[in-house]
C-alpha cells in the first residue's frame, strides 16, 4: 500500500486551500455588508480553523525537511491562521463586535494567506513577511476556546455510533495522514467526532487508539464497509452504538432541499457514477445552527453537497479523456471501414458502439466542465480592493457564474479577465465627483456576465464609465502609422475602437490612459486567440465600455465540418450560423476588387481557401463553387472548398511546437480513413493578425 | 541528462554525407509514409505525420535544410524528441547504430570540412574506421572509412523564423 507522500499531501492541501480561500473571501464580502451576521462569522471561523488545521498538521509532519521552502510557508500559514481563528472565535463565542478596521484586517489576512498559498503552490523562494498581520491579529483579546469545544462534545455523544479504527499508517506521517482520513470521513458524514481530535493532531498529542463517532441513520455494516474502504484503514471495530434504533424518528430531508443542494455549483467534480452509495444528508437530530463543534468544521449546505462528489486530480481526468479520444478516432475508422461491408448484424453492433462512445465522450467532457464561479469567485474581492485603492465607488455584479466551461479554458481565463476588470475600474469608471458632474450615479457599475450561446461561452465585461475616446485612438493610430488619415476617416467606429488590441496602440500607455483603456490589450487578445476565441469591444464615449469574449466550450473534442481542398482534408470548426452552399461562379460580384456573393440579400465576402493556403484547387475555374458560409463575431464570410463532406466530432491534436503558429491552421485531427486533416483557424483568416512592423 | 551516458548514435545518410544523432533523442526510425503537407510553412517543412496514433510529428527534410542534392528517394524518417519538441527528420536512409566516445568527436577544422551555413547544426566530426579486413589494401580500407557528422539536436529543433 502506498503512503501519501509529501507532494501528494501538499497537492491536496493546495487544492483545498484555494477552495477555502475562495469561500473565505466571499464570506468576508458578506460580512462587510453585515458585520453582525452570526452565520457568516461562524463560517469564517470554520474556514480559519480548517486552514489552521491542515497547515499545522502538514508543517508538523514535515518540519524536519528544512530544505523545502513550501513546508516553511505552511508553518507561517499555521501561525497566521491560529491568530485569525482566535480573533474569529472571539467574535463568535464572546460576542465581540467586529469593527470596520477588523474587516480590513481580515481582508488583509485573506490576501496574505493567498500569497502564502501561491508561494506553496509554486514553491517560490521569496520573503513573505507575516509579522505585521500576525501582530495585528494578535492584538485582539484572547478567546476562551476550550469552553466551546467541551460543551459540544457532550451534546453530540448521545446519538452517534463509535468505531475504533486500525490503520497501517507510517508512524512518521501519522498526524498528517490521520488528518486526511478525518477529512474524508467528514466529507461523508456530517459532524463526526474524533479521538484524538483534530486539535490534538495539530498539537501532536500522543495517542494509542483512533476512534470516530458518526451521526447517521446508516446501518453499522454499511458504515464499517465505508470506513474500511478508506485508504490506510485496515480494520474497523464497532465500539458503541447509542443511536435511537427506531430510525423513523429521524426526520427525512425535505426533497426540495436536496434538489437545491444538488443544483448548487460544486467546486469539485461531481459524478453520479463513481461516487459511493450515499444516504441523503441527514441532519443531526439536534439543532444544527445553535452551535458548531470545533472539531468538525464546515457543516454548511455546501459541505453536505460534497457527499455526492469526489475530488479527482485533473491529470486523471485527462487520462480518461485521452482514452475516450482514442475511442472516438477508432470509431471513426471503424465506421469508415464498415461502409464497405454488407452485414446487418455488424452494422447494428457498430451503431450501438457508436452511440455508447458518443455518450461516453459527452460524459467525459462533462467531467471537465467547470462552473465559471470558480473563477468569478475571486473577483468581488479584487474589485473591492482596486476600487478602494483608487478611491472609486464600484458596484460589482456577477451574472451566470453557473455557466460551465472546460477546465483548461477556465484556467487560462483568469488573467485576461482580471486585466479587463482592472481596466474598467482604473480607466473606465470615473471618480464619484466626475460621475455626479456627468449626471451619473456616484457609484459606477461593473458587470461581469457569462452565458452559453450556440455552443460557445460568451463572457461580457461591461462598465458605465467614460468609454473609449475614439478620436484619441484614431489620432494615435495615425501618428503611429497604423492607419492612413484617409483610411481613418473611412473606418467605422467599431473598427477604430478595436484597434486598442493592436500591439502598437496597446503598449502605448499614455494614449490608453487618455482613451480609457489600459495597456496590454494585445496580451488579452493573445490569450483569447490561444483559446480559439474571439474578442471585441463596443464603447460609446461617456456611456461606457463593453468587452465581449466568445470562447468554445472545450478544446479537446470539437464538432466540425469536414471538407476537401485539392484532395486533402480540412476541418472547419462549427461556428454560429454555418451552412454549406453551392453557388454559381457567375454570381460572384466584385467590390473593391474583392469577390462577394449575395446570399439572401446579405453581402458575403468570399475567401478562396486554396489561394489563402497557396494550394492548387481542382475547381478554381468550375462553374459551381462550394462555399461554407459562417459567422464569427459580427463578420460573415464564405470560404471556398472543393467538397463539403460531413459534420463530425473531431479530436483536436496539436500540430507540434516546432512549427509554431501557422497562418490559418489551428491544429489537426486524424480522420476516419487514417488521413490527417488540418483544422482551419477561421478567426485568423477573417481577422488577419495585425502586423507589428508599423508599431513604432 | 548527462550526455556521456549515451554513447550510442544513430547514423544516417543524406546525399553523399553521413550524419549521426545521439540515440537518447531518437524515438523511432520509421519507413517513410504519407506526409500531410501543411500550407504556409517553410520549404524544408514537408508536413506532418501521425506517429503511433498519439502524436502529430512535423517532418523536416534534411536535404532541403542542409542544401544537399540527392537523387535517392528518401526512405526513412528519424523521429526525435528534443526537450519535448517532436520533429521527424526525413533522410535518405538510416544506416546503423554505433558507439562513439565523446572524446573522439572533433570540433577542429569544422569549417574547413563543411563550409556551408549548415555547420550551425553540427556538433563535431567523427572518423569511423572501417573494420580491419585482411584481404583489403590500406587504400581500400581508407575508402571504407566514414566521416560522420555529429548533429547538435538543440540547434536542429531551433526553427529558423520565417
Amino acid at each position: 500500500m502506498n503512503y501519501l507522500d509529501k507532494d501528494q499531501m501538499l497537492s491536496i492541501f493546495i487544492q483545498e486551500g484555494f477552495d477555502i480561500l475562495d469561500e473565505l473571501s466571499n464570506a468576508l464580502l458578506e460580512l462587510e455588508k453585515d458585520r453582525e451576521n452570526t452565520d457568516i462569522i461562524k463560517e469564517i471561523f470554520r474556514h480559519a480553523h480548517t486552514l489552521k488545521g491542515s497547515s499545522a498538521s502538514l508543517h508538523s509532519a514535515f518540519q524536519d525537511d528544512t530544505s523545502d521552502i513550501r513546508i516553511a510557508y505552511t508553518g507561517k500559514m499555521a501561525e497566521v491562521t491560529h491568530e485569525f481563528e482566535n480573533l474569529m472565535s472571539e467574535a463568535r463565542d464572546n460576542g465581540m463586535k467586529l469593527t470596520e478596521e477588523h474587516i480590513d484586517l481580515l481582508f488583509e489576512t485573506e490576501q496574505l494567506l493567498e500569497t502564502l498559498m501561491h508561494a506553496i503552490d509554486y514553491g517560490e523562494e521569496k520573503e513573505i513577511d507575516i509579522s505585521l498581520i500576525h501582530a495585528k491579529l494578535k492584538d485582539a483579546p484572547t478567546p476562551k476556546e476550550e469552553t466551546a469545544v467541551s460543551l459540544i462534545q457532550e451534546e453530540t455523544d448521545e446519538y452517534g455510533v463509535t468505531f475504533q479504527l486500525l490503520t497501517d499508517l507510517d508512524p512518521d506521517f501519522m498526524y498528517a495522514s490521520l488528518f486526511f482520513i478525518y477529512r474524508e470521513i467528514e466529507d461523508k458524514y456530517d459532524n463526526p467526532t474524533f479521538s484524538p481530535s483534530i486539535s490534538d493532531l495539530e498539537k501532536s498529542v500522543k495517542f494509542e487508539n483512533v476512534f470516530v463517532t458518526v451521526y447517521t441513520t446508516e446501518n453499522t455494516d454499511i458504515i464499517i464497509n465505508y470506513l474500511e474502504s478508506i485508504q490506510f484503514i485496515t480494520n474497523v471495530a464497532l465500539v458503541k452504538d447509542t443511536r435511537n434504533m427506531t430510525n423513523e424518528s429521524v426526520p427525512p430531508v425535505p426533497v426540495q432541499e436536496v434538489e437545491k443542494i444538488e443544483q448548487e455549483p460544486l467546486p469539485t467534480i461531481s459524478s453520479d457514477v463513481s461516487s459511493p452509495p450515499v444516504a441523503p444528508p441527514t441532519p443531526k437530530p439536534k439543532e444544527e445552527t445553535s452551535s458548531v463543534p470545533a472539531s468538525s468544521e464546515r457543516t454548511s449546505a455546501k459541505k453536505s453537497s460534497q457527499n455526492n462528489s469526489i475530488r479527482v486530480l485533473v491529470d486523471r481526468v485527462d487520462e480518461v479523456l485521452k482514452h475516450a479520444s482514442s475511442l472516438v478516432l477508432l470509431r471513426n475508422r471503424l465506421l469508415n471501414h464498415a461502409k464497405k461491408i454488407e452485414d446487418k448484424t455488424l452494422h447494428d453492433i457498430i451503431d450501438e458502439i457508436s452511440q455508447t462512445i458518443n455518450s461516453q465522450q459527452d460524459a467525459v467532457m462533462d467531467i471537465r466542465m467547470t462552473p465559471l464561479d470558480q473563477l468569478f469567485g475571486r473577483f468581488p474581492k479584487d474589485v473591492r480592493n482596486i476600487a478602494k485603492d483608487f478611491n472609486k465607488k464600484v458596484k460589482f455584479e456577477c451574472i451566470g457564474g453557473e455557466t460551465e466551461i472546460d477546465k483548461s479554458l477556465l484556467d487560462e481565463l483568469g488573467k485576461p479577465l482580471v486585466h479587463l476588470i482592472k481596466n474598467s475600474v482604473f480607466h473606465g469608471i470615473e471618480s464619484a465627483e466626475e460621475r455626479l458632474a456627468a449626471g451619473k450615479p456616484s457609484e459606477g457599475l461593473l458587470r461581469l456576465s457569462a452565458k452559453h450561446d450556440h455552443g460557445n461561452v460568451v463572457l461580457t465585461i461591461e462598465d458605465d464609465g467614460k468609454g473609449i475616446d475614439v478620436d484619441a485612438v484614431r489620432k494615435k493610430a495615425i501618428e503611429r502609422g497604423l492607419l492612413t488619415p484617409e483610411k481613418a476617416a473611412n473606418s467605422a467606429h467599431e473598427e477604430i475602437i478595436n484597434l486598442i488590441f493592436h500591439p502598437g496602440l496597446s503598449t502605448a500607455k499614455e494614449v490608453n490612459g487618455v482613451a480609457g483603456r489600459g495597456v496590454g490589450m494585445d496580451a488579452v487578445q493573445a490569450v483569447v486567440d490561444k483559446m480559439k476565441g474571439h474578442i471585441e469591444v463596443e464603447s460609446e464615449k461617456g456611456k461606457g465600455t463593453k468587452t465581449i469574449i466568445k470562447l468554445p466550450l472545450s478544446l479537446a473534442i470539437i464538432r466540425s465540418l469536414l471538407t476537401k481542398i485539392n484532395g486533402e482534408y480540412f476541418s472547419i470548426p462549427i461556428a454560429q450560423d454555418m451552412e454549406a452552399v453551392e453557388i454559381l461562379a457567375k454570381d460572384i460580384k466584385y467590390v473593391a476588387n474583392k469577390e462577394v456573393y449575395f446570399l439572401r440579400d446579405n453581402e458575403i465576402p468570399i475567401i478562396r481557401l486554396n489561394e489563402f493556403f497557396n494550394i492548387p484547387s481542382q475547381h478554381s475555374n468550375a462553374e459551381k463553387i462550394n462555399v461554407v458560409v459562417l459567422t464569427v463575431g459580427n463578420k460573415t464570410v464564405g470560404l471556398t472548398v472543393d467538397e463539403a463532406l460531413d459534420l463530425e466530432d473531431i479530436v483536436v491534436k496539436n500540430i507540434g511546437e516546432y512549427l509554431g503558429n501557422i497562418r490559418g491552421i489551428s491544429g489537426s485531427n486524424i480522420n476516419g480513413d487514417g488521413a490527417i486533416s488540418l483544422i482551419i483557424d477561421v478567426n485568423s483568416i477573417i481577422n488577419p493578425p495585425k502586423s507589428k512592423k508599423h508599431s513604432h | 541528462m548527462d550526455e556521456n551516458i549515451y554513447k550510442e548514435y544513430v547514423t544516417f545518410k543524406v546525399g553523399r554525407e553521413y550524419y549521426a544523432l545521439n540515440i537518447q533523442y531518437v524515438q523511432k526510425i520509421e519507413n517513410t509514409k504519407r506526409i500531410r503537407p501543411v500550407p504556409n510553412t517553410r520549404k524544408e517543412e514537408k508536413g506532418i505525420m501521425d506517429f503511433q496514433g498519439e502524436q502529430i510529428v512535423p517532418i523536416v527534410d534534411l536535404r532541403v535544410l542542409f542544401n544537399i542534392e540527392s537523387v535517392e528517394k528518401s526512405s526513412h524518417i528519424i523521429v526525435t524528441k528534443v526537450n519535448d519538441v517532436w520533429v521527424g527528420f526525413l533522410v535518405d536512409k538510416a544506416d546503423e547504430v554505433i558507439e562513439i566516445e565523446e572524446s573522439d568527436i572533433s570540433i577542429d577544422n569544422l569549417s574547413e570540412i563543411i563550409a556551408t551555413e549548415s555547420n550551425h547544426y553540427i556538433k563535431g566530426i567523427y572518423r569511423k574506421k572501417a573494420e580491419e579486413q585482411k584481404d583489403k589494401t590500406e587504400s581500400e580500407q581508407k575508402e571504407n572509412e566514414k566521416l560522420l557528422i555529429i548533429l547538435n539536436p538543440e540547434k536542429l529543433i531551433e526553427r529558423k523564423t520565417a
